[in-house]
């Protein structure tokens, strides 16, 4: 009869899947790395000891979003006994490199709080439906879907990068990088294509469709990039004709990234190529004196999209 | 009415269609043939795609393809990352249908998790769903009951009821025979690209004799020779 798993299970199990993913010295230069992010940690509440709390609090939460969101939790209940030990002395493990340091800087008040880590596996787990942002997907219009698969995608990230675009809309510079950033994630959305049923479901022909699809995009562009530029224009109202030409480049490029899809549409297709041709003209939107060629572009491929979709949306003999 | 005439496709060289004249009355149609019988090819010609520049295919008088047309194809695609009410509201164009809700409830589609955590039949019935919020004249379904449990399959039988009851003309291509010939009015039985019998409803005898006549036969020679 074979013994049951020590508590430790899961560490062995670690330990293997770090010798699969990595070569011997890239463990050694992940213990480097880590031993250098202590070290700064350490030296961080040398400096100011009220670090401590937000290190410890911080480390605690990233243990808890762990364990909430692990995906073997269902596996383990129900294939490993002691399941709870063993996720408790993963989890102590995990936090015992940052109480260390937290003692060695005499921060025990900050470092005991860590303890609790090695209680979460008793905490009830609640389990979401996997949707993201659900709040801000009620806003977008069921015909622009992609939308909402871009939020599935980004979120929390493509709206951690606008808030702090408009957090930051003070600085010259930080608040149209990430504003740029923000238009990339959803001129990449448009790079997967519907099936034909949703195709046809969207609009009755394809001057329709188009229209539908680049003007929802460009209001919903619009609702994240006023904000945004009316606030850094507020700052620096000498950039006034930057943030306007900035803001019109980025419309262009999402619509670009609409249009082209549509110039390539197969049904259930990813269309990865077309990332490149995004790529091309968001470096061109950026470019002084050089933002008319994504419009130029755009302007090309409407003719090719229009062409493209009426194979799908008329009866076509063959 | 559905009015079919001239109606012929094919795929290169290889002819898959060729019917000269038909006329589908109000009511549920039942298509049965074996693979590569053309039904697939049929239902696509129907809802604009792949017709000859010859054939006239009508609805009522008029032009038929995917503007009077819903069509539930066999293969369940979707766009990633959306929900199935999401999905739904697309083919609902933004208007609430009376009664929707129930056919979602009684279907048990969960239609606020993601589709890609869907089970072959939940993607089934919510393509059959999206069909429905359309809500056109003619609804097309391609192998409706493929991934279908029981009782998904008995409500989809009822569905089919109130469409036709509803005037409605319902196609329904399947492999399955038990319910095809409880839901359908007309069982069409489609042979290398023709309509070669129709059975009504409540006189089926002879179906599936007829359907796999020519198979029997292909297949008792190829026994004989096998032993």
């Amino acid at each position: 009869m074979r013994a049951p798993p020590a508590p430790t299970v899961l560490l062995r199990l670690r330990w293997l899947q770090l010798r699969r993913a990595f070569p011997l010295y890239g463990i050694v230069l992940l213990a480097l790395g880590m031993v250098l992010a202590l070290g700064l940690m350490h030296r961080a509440v040398l400096q100011d000891a009220s670090y401590a709390a937000y290190i410890a609090g911080g480390a605690l939460l990233t243990v808890w979003g762990l364990h909430q969101r692990r995906p073997d939790l269902h596996f383990l209940h129900r294939h490993v006994p002691q399941a709870r030990l063993a996720m408790a002395v993963e989890y102590g493990v995990l936090v015992l490199p940052v109480l260390v340091v937290l003692g060695l800087t005499g921060a025990w008040a900050s470092a005991l709080v860590l303890l609790a880590a090695v209680a979460l596996p008793w905490l009830p787990v609640v389990r979401t439906s996997g949707v993201r942002g659900s709040w801000l997907r009620r806003w977008i219009p069921a015909r622009l879907f992609e939308w909402c698969g871009l939020v599935q995608g980004t979120h929390p990230w493509g709206l951690l990068a606008w808030l702090a675009a408009l957090a930051f809309c003070w600085l010259p510079v930080l608040p149209l990088f990430l504003l740029g950033i923000v238009a990339l994630m959803a001129a990449g959305a448009q790079e997967q294509c519907e099936p034909r049923a949703m195709l046809l479901a969207t609009a009755p022909d394809a001057r329709a469709l188009l229209r539908t699809k680049v003007f929802g995009a460009l209001r919903l562009m619009l609702v994240l990039e006023l904000p945004v530029l009316f606030a850094a224009t507020l700052f620096q109202p000498d950039w006034w004709w930057v943030h306007a030409g900035f803001g019109l480049g980025l419309l262009t490029l999402v619509a670009y990234a609409v249009v082209l899809k549509y110039a390539h549409y197969q049904p259930n297709e990813r269309l990865s190529a077309n990332g490149a041709n995004v790529s091309i003209a968001a470096l061109f939107a950026i470019l002084p004196g050089l933002s008319l060629v994504p419009l130029l572009m755009l302007l090309t491929e409407v003719p090719k999209a229009r062409a493209n979709l009426n194979a799908y949306f008329h009866d076509h003999p063959r | 009415m559905i009015t079919l005439a001239d109606l012929r496709c094919a795929y290169g060289d290889k002819p898959v269609l060729d019917i000269a004249r038909c006329e589908l009355s109000p009511g549920v149609h039942g298509i049965v043939g074996l693979n590569g019988a053309g039904k697939t090819t049929l239902l696509n010609a129907l809802h604009g795609f792949g017709r000859n520049a010859e054939a006239h295919v009508l609805f009522a008088g008029a032009p038929m393809d995917h503007r009077n047309t819903a069509f539930q194809e066999a293969e369940s695609y979707f766009h990633p990352g959306i929900t199935g009410r999401e999905y739904l509201e697309l083919f609902a164009g933004g208007k609430e249908r009376s009664g929707m809700a129930g056919l979602n409830e009684l279907l048990e589609v969960p239609l606020d998790a993601l589709i890609t955590t869907y089970s072959t039949g939940m993607r089934r019935k919510l393509a059959i769903l999206g069909a429905l919020h359309l809500d056109r004249p003619v609804v097309m379904l391609d192998e409706p009951m493929n991934g279908l449990d029981l009782a998904s399959v008995r409500v989809l039988e009822a569905i089919i009821k109130r469409l036709a009851e509803r005037g409605r003309t319902v196609l329904i291509t399947s492999h399955v025979l038990g319910p095809l010939v409880t839901m359908c009015d007309w069982i069409h039985l489609l042979q290398h690209g023709r309509f070669t019998r129709v059975f009504e409803r409540g006189a089926t005898e002879g179906l599936e004799e007829a359907l796999f006549a020519e198979l029997d036969k292909r297949t008792s020679a190829a026994m004989e020779r096998w032993q």
